[in-house]
């Protein structure tokens, strides 16, 4: 079973990534046009 | 890293589905912004002279982009589900995501359309209700059976067992549950026909209405019957004793005499 600290750690290091696609996808989108 | 069974690897995979959704959903909403600031529609290629061709880099964004929410989601699912069972429904976020995304551009060109257009420009707006209506609907409902099971499990492994079943939803509605409950569990003292007693009623499926309104003496009749035979096989294997056996079967038979 996973413990709750494991579970927010999961939850902030998701939305870490979700922002970092963002920034990303915007770079590639400036760099294709 | 974390719980046992959690790798690197498959962090690492479940992260990589994050930034490639985000990533994609990124490109796709770009795409569709350029798209429509020269009018909304556009074509490349084929044998055709293109009244409008698309703007330089829309082409890739937005069929890698589709192709990157596909197989972001299969990493998602492929990892998630390793790391923790409630990680694979982050990919059911995916589908909001997108459509709030791209109908939030619909309503922002319906308002500001970059011509300088009358507005509301009901050609963007109404898309933009739908899309938001068809990503916010399954959202909300999700957000609101999310929080039912994280209701449930703030109790006991029990409630919370009994939060994310059928059973919760079906007791819930009034109607006999579809199976033994942890709130029906047998007397421990109860004598043994009302122990087979329990476990008859609860096992027994809600029944139709019809049924006891078409066939309702018949059916009582049949029931009264079985209930009679099975005591009779109890009292025949000697788990009753013969006075158990007459006190039941008068009060079978009370019981049915008063339901006429």
């Amino acid at each position: 079973m996973i413990d709750d600290r494991w579970r927010r750690s999961l939850v902030l290091l998701t939305l870490a990534a979700a922002a970092l696609g963002v920034v990303l996808g915007d770079r590639l989108f400036a760099a294709l046009s | 890293v974390g719980p046992t069974g959690v790798t690197v690897r498959g962090l690492l995979g479940y992260l990589a589905g994050i930034v490639l959704g985000t990533l994609s959903i990124t490109l796709l909403f770009l795409g569709m912004r350029a798209v429509m600031d020269v009018g909304g529609a556009c074509a490349d290629g084929g044998p055709y002279v293109s009244a409008q061709p698309c703007p330089t880099g829309v082409p890739a964004a937005m069929v890698g982009g589709m192709f990157g929410l596909f197989a972001s989601a299969g990493l998602l699912v492929w990892f998630g589900s390793r790391l923790d069972g409630a990680a694979t429904w982050v990919v059911a976020l995916g589908w909001p995501a997108l459509f709030l995304a791209l109908g939030f551009n619909f309503l922002d060109y319906a308002f500001h359309p970059p011509d300088g257009e009358a507005t509301p420009v009901w050609g963007w707006l109404v898309p933009g209700i739908v899309f938001w209506l068809m990503g916010g609907a399954p959202l909300v409902v999700g957000l609101a059976a999310w929080r039912e099971v994280r209701a449930g499990r703030s109790g006991n492994r029990l409630s919370q067992s009994v939060a994310t079943s059928p059973i919760a939803f079906a007791r819930r509605a009034g109607r006999p549950a579809p199976g033994p409950s942890p709130a029906m569990a047998p007397d421990p003292a109860a004598t043994p026909i009302e122990r087979v007693e329990f476990t008859r009623h609860a096992w027994s499926a809600p029944q139709p209405l019809a049924r006891t309104e078409l066939a309702g003496a018949a059916a009582a009749t049949d029931d009264l019957v079985a209930d009679l035979t099975r005591l009779a096989d109890l009292h025949a294997a000697g788990d009753l004793t013969d006075a158990e056996f007459v006190a039941a079967k008068r009060e079978l038979l009370d019981a049915a005499e008063a339901d006429r």
